[in-house]
């Protein structure tokens, strides 16, 4: 039995093709006021206007998914678009030519910036994820597939920092495929997710699913031997229909005109249906629908984790003796889904090395390690690095201000142990000093109440001095001569420096109430 | 470069010790025990002295042994 039939995975590329173009200056959480069932079958990203840019979006996506060729001048055929890369490429040239940009100059690199490496990513990955989930769907509905594969299981593909409750309940669930009430579940809108029974199952979800057999569907007690399950999709597309009480007219307009045919705009009851039609033809119904919007704004995501919120998930807030494994856990949940890239960080690296632990390739990676734990949004509103080598005897690593960052070739070219944790000790500096007021003022005053009333001694066995209090590190009491407040400038650095250690060495620190305690403060810089 | 050792003493008068020596705070190395090795629970095979430190005063706690730290040496460059 050939389960993957090319005219199915066509309706999966054609959905691409077929949804409507829209233009629209609305932001994302605009956007979310559209009406799901209109907003699947759109190709928009928020706040952009230009329907060219979209065309050559959807284009790019279209031939990725379909593996277009293109003739090269020298008479070569090549892809058109035949990576992520090179979509995000086209569309950087693209955006830039048409004088595109962010709204606010503030926003330049960051998600809000159409121009952005994250954002265009972004939109190709949730688009190419769409297609192929929608494609493997599909495939699934085919009465032979069907028959021997009548059910599927609900799997975790991926950790992630903030996994949906109701997915963790749910969690290797056996369901049929045509259990639509059940999958519709794991896919709400009220969970984040995008109201269509396949995935993605939400921004960030890390959810897919897979396969279940007659058999084993048989053993669930989901069917008997002998039943025939019937395929969804048609049930599924026939119950589309919104209100569009609320929206503001000139938005029902410009809907109204860029889905043309393909729905059905009923004014006296504020209601519009979907009528089948794909977008821009008279062909026959198209019962392909599109599955997700464009993700456009860091907004649209779950709702956004908490320090508290994760421990309490991995039932790290009330546990006496956390284990290597717990601590596996928090590093992975402590993680970013789309990381800053260290080359929209990194201005300029110098006297890098051609061999050892300080060559350009090594730093980088060490920084986008760091970076990984790092919101995009913290991010973009740092100094670029600018980082050199050099050849002193004087310090290991050091932070001066506004992004430089020194490393000691002396020291670390040998030892890219000793360099990735100062790397974490540098750039925690760069976090914490050019970070937001509200972290810097949490840190100065768990400083203050943990050493309120000692005395500013030496801190062996470092040439320092501070206050030495309980912190785990005695450095991470040290003064500057220069700070006329106390800062605790070396608290987030000896302890952010917890995230290189082994997950026994974590799980000795975060059992001891001491480090706990200042480690929840300082982790509050990853949120 | 400096060394740390942190002894527990049992109140039946035994000891345990573990001893670590690194050249910057950057460092980890293989921690080096003696005594009644046999009485911890846990140990590290290596790691820094800071964390050592954290890990003798836990067992201290848990054990109900007292704990004394002593460090020779000490780190001469900023960073």
């Amino acid at each position: 039995m050939q389960f993957i039939q090319p005219i199915l995975w066509q309706d999966a590329i054609d959905k691409i093709g077929q949804k409507s173009l829209i233009g629209s200056a609305l932001s994302s959480e605009e956007w979310s006021e559209i009406p799901l069932e209109l907003r699947e079958r759109a190709f928009f990203s928020s706040t952009i206007e230009n329907v060219r840019f979209l065309q050559r979006a959807r284009d790019g996506i279209t031939e990725f998914l379909s593996s277009a060729v293109e003739t090269l001048p020298d008479g070569q055929k090549a892809l058109a678009t035949g990576s992520r890369q090179q979509f995000i490429k086209q569309m950087q040239d693209f955006a830039i030519a048409e004088g595109m940009g962010p709204l606010d100059a503030h926003d330049a690199g960051t998600i809000k910036d159409i121009t952005s490496e994250g954002r265009l990513g972004l939109i190709f990955d949730v688009q190419t994820q769409s297609a192929e989930d929608y494609g493997y769907w599909k495939q699934g509905m085919d009465p032979d597939v069907l028959n021997e594969f009548p059910a599927q299981r609900f799997i975790r593909e991926r950790e992630v920092k903030q996994p949906r409750p109701i997915h963790q309940q749910n969690e290797g669930v056996v369901r049929l495929k045509s259990d639509l009430e059940f999958w519709l579940g794991m896919n709400s809108p009220a969970i984040g997710g995008f109201g269509v029974p396949w995935g993605p199952w939400g921004f960030g979800s890390g959810m897919g699913v897979e396969d279940a057999d007659r058999d084993e569907a048989e053993q669930l007690g989901l069917l008997k031997p002998g039943d025939t399950v019937q395929p969804v999709d048609r049930d599924f597309n026939d119950k589309l229909q919104a209100s569009t009480q609320g929206l503001d007219q000139d938005m029902v307009a410009k809907l109204k005109q860029a889905f043309g045919d393909q729905v059905v705009f009923n004014d006296e009851e504020n209601m519009v249906a979907w009528s089948g039609k794909p977008a821009g033809s008279s062909a026959p119904p198209s019962p392909a629908p599109a599955p997700a919007a464009i993700p456009a704004a860091p907004s649209t995501p779950a709702a956004p984790a908490t320090l508290d919120d994760v421990l309490k998930q991995l039932g790290l807030d009330a546990k006496a003796n956390a284990t290597a494994d717990d601590m596996i856990a928090l590093r992975e949940q402590l993680k970013e889904q789309n990381p800053v890239n260290q080359a929209q960080v990194i201005k300029s690296i110098k006297g890098d090395q051609p061999a050892g632990a300080l060559t350009e390739a090594n730093i980088r990676k060490n920084v986008q390690e760091f970076l990984d734990f790092i919101p995009p949004a913290k991010v973009h509103h740092l100094p670029t690095l600018k980082i050199s080598v050099t050849k002193s005897q004087d310090y290991i690593g050091q932070y001066s201000t506004k992004g430089e960052v020194q490393f000691s070739h002396d020291f670390l070219a040998h030892d890219p142990d000793r360099f990735r944790k100062n790397a974490f000790h540098e750039l925690a500096h760069w976090l914490h000093r050019e970070g937001d007021q509200a972290y810097r003022d949490a840190i100065r005053k768990h400083f203050e109440a943990r050493t309120a009333g000692e005395k500013v001694v030496n801190l062996k066995p470092y040439a320092a001095k501070g206050k030495k209090d309980k912190w785990y590190e005695p450095y991470a009491g040290k003064i500057y001569h220069f700070e006329t407040t106390p800062e605790g400038l070396e608290i987030p650095t000896r302890y952010l420096e917890w995230l290189t250690m082994t997950p026994a060495e974590q799980a000795i620190l975060w059992n001891d109430p001491d480090f706990r305690e200042t480690m929840k403060i300082v982790l509050q810089g990853l949120f | 470069m400096i060394t740390t050792t942190c002894t527990l003493t049992f109140k039946d008068g035994t000891t345990v010790a573990g001893r670590v020596a690194v050249e910057t705070p950057f460092d980890d190395a293989h921690v080096i025990y003696s005594g009644h090795v046999h009485r911890l629970p846990r140990k590290l095979a290596k790691t820094s002295p800071a964390v050592l430190r954290v890990m003798f005063r836990n067992l201290a706690r848990e054990l109900g042994a007292e704990i004394n730290i002593t460090d020779e040496g000490k780190f001469d460059v900023e960073e």
